[in-house]
């Protein structure tokens, strides 16, 4: 099959499921017309790495001419005048952009559910949560509507919706892959990255939009790698770290599916040794403050004077909340209160897991603690959604990667498997989700 | 109001949670912030200006962009 054929295929299925999913907020009109041009390159021996692949995107990051709306009505017509770094390199090496997906308001959520237009469905377990807040980046995937689709990570928004719908999710080291282009949640946490079908298509999205960008203050200047080619099953005397607190905070059923797993990693010749992590629950709370006080910053620029409408007044609740909660904490007279704090405490997670990954390869646990709730099912207090991101937070907070792949299932639901590892060892943990998913395929 | 209510119980949970703590502060995890970046080389993008002026609320016969200074300084 043609990419033109692909892309066609892609098209007919969302124009007819998509109605029910919910993970496409807008399509690209000339997707078809690329796809050609893409095709007269493969015949001439000339097309990119990409060649061939529909991807799908979050509607945070900026696609010229497609609307990047982050799922807001405060920027609902805003037209994207300009290619994010991510998408200048994926149209580089020939991936066809597919569409605009829906995701949780301006990335306030790890359900899908604070959408203005709507949540996701999760492909996986219809009548739940996709998982948040790349919800149609992960749904797309999982419903096979494209390829491969990019989200954004701020404290768990790549690999929260890879692990209830499925799929495979990674988030990269802090600075690995420019930000120039994404509206930002949280400058200081955010990471762009993929989301697959499998670690081949994971690890070769990475090697494509990761790398230096000169015009950015914090990307890294580390040596480009070609991770999907070295990609390797081969993990014998690999050492993978677990903490008991993982079992604290997570379903014991979910924590069942995540034993059989590392069971499966132990057949394969690693070794599985236990590490400290006491202050995991605190990473939370230290999270949320410094998200709070990053997105209020962030929002004043959406003030309705060159684009869109003025976010206070038409933004949903949890967005307004945020904005709230971070005027508060940025009065001067409260900075060493809450901001100050929450950076201290940022610091204290960020020694424990370097300290924890000097003793082994990479650390592997669960996800997100609970099964994805039922769609409509209200959860009213904050904090217990909050909640959902206690697994995933302290990879941001200490700028270090962490990849999900697919454990097993809990009652017909997905689980995920979350892997981290020390700043830069992308290629590590990659090997290590590739041989779990091939013993998996058998 | 209710937002507000939310939102001063949720700043009181989250920072009573952490307790007390003497640690440096960490900004950014990268060590080396690029800040003395160049720019670039500068070119103009007729496409760019094209699109943001289709984003604009209202323009001038001239094109250019009106704004309400008022509504935006309250």
């Amino acid at each position: 099959m043609d990419t033109e054929e692909k892309v066609s295929c892609y098209l007919d299925k969302i124009k007819k499921e998509n109605k029910k999913i919910n993970a496409f907020i807008e399509l690209n009109p000339n997707a078809l017309e690329e796809a050609r041009k893409i095709d007269r390159k493969i015949r001439h021996g000339k097309a990119g790495k990409l060649a061939g692949l529909a991807i799908a995107i979050k509607s945070n990051i900026n696609v010229r001419g497609l609307r990047a709306t982050c799922a807001s009505k405060t920027l609902e017509n805003y037209v994207s005048a300009y290619d994010a770094t991510v998408i200048e390199r994926i149209k580089r090496e020939d991936g066809v952009i597919i569409g605009m997906t829906n995701m949780d308001e301006f990335a306030c959520g790890s359900s899908g559910e604070t959408s203005y237009f709507g949540a996701a469905q999760n492909p996986a377990a219809i009548g739940r949560i996709p998982g948040g807040s790349s919800s149609g980046s992960a749904a797309a995937v999982a419903a096979d509507f494209c390829d491969a689709a990019l989200g954004s990570d701020t404290g768990g928004s790549i690999r929260n919706p890879a692990s209830h719908c499925g799929v495979v999710g990674f988030k990269p080291t802090y600075g690995l892959v420019p930000r120039y282009g994404l509206i930002d949640l949280a400058m200081s946490l955010d990471q762009i990255g993929p989301i697959a079908k499998d670690v081949y298509s994971t690890a070769l999205m990475l090697e494509v939009i990761a790398g230096y960008n000169p015009r950015e203050c914090t990307t890294i200047n580390a040596p480009k790698q070609e991770y999907s080619k070295n990609l390797s099953k081969d993990i014998a005397g690999c050492k993978i770290g677990v903490a008991s607190e993982f079992e604290e905070y997570t379903d014991p059923k979910i924590m069942g599916a995540i034993k059989k797993a590392l069971k499966k990693l132990e057949t394969l010749g690693a070794e599985i040794v236990e590490v400290q992590l006491p202050n995991l629950g605190k990473g939370l709370s230290a999270y949320y403050l410094t998200v709070f006080v990053e997105f209020f910053s962030a929002t004043r620029k959406f003030d309705g004077r060159r684009y869109g409408c003025k976010i206070e007044e038409v933004c949903g609740r949890e967005v307004l909340r945020r904005i709230l909660l971070g005027k508060y904490i940025s009065q001067k007279e409260y900075s060493g209160k809450y901001y100050k704090k929450a950076l201290q405490f940022r610091s204290l997670i960020k020694q424990e897991l370097l300290a924890a990954l000097k003793n082994v390869d990479v650390i592997a646990g669960p996800t997100v603690p609970k099964l994805p709730h039922k769609l409509g099912e209200k959860i009213t207090d904050p904090l217990v959604m909050y909640g959902y991101d206690v697994l995933t937070v302290p990879t941001n907070l200490a700028g270090i990667p962490g990849g999900v792949i697919k454990a097993g299932e809990v009652e017909g639901i997905p689980v995920g498997l979350q892997l981290q590892g020390a700043p830069l060892s992308e290629q590590k943990i990659l090997n290590v989700m590739y041989a779990f998913e091939e013993e998996v395929s058998g | 109001m209710e937002i507000q209510k939310e939102a001063e119980k949720v700043l009181k949970e989250l920072s009573e949670a952490l307790g007390e703590i003497n640690l440096s502060e960490t900004y950014y995890v990268v060590e080396e912030i690029n800040i003395t970046r160049s720019g670039g080389e500068a070119k103009v993008d007729e496409r760019f200006k094209e699109i943001i002026k289709k984003n604009a609320p209202k323009l001038d016969e001239e094109g250019s962009f009106v704004m309400e200074v008022g509504k935006w300084v309250e």
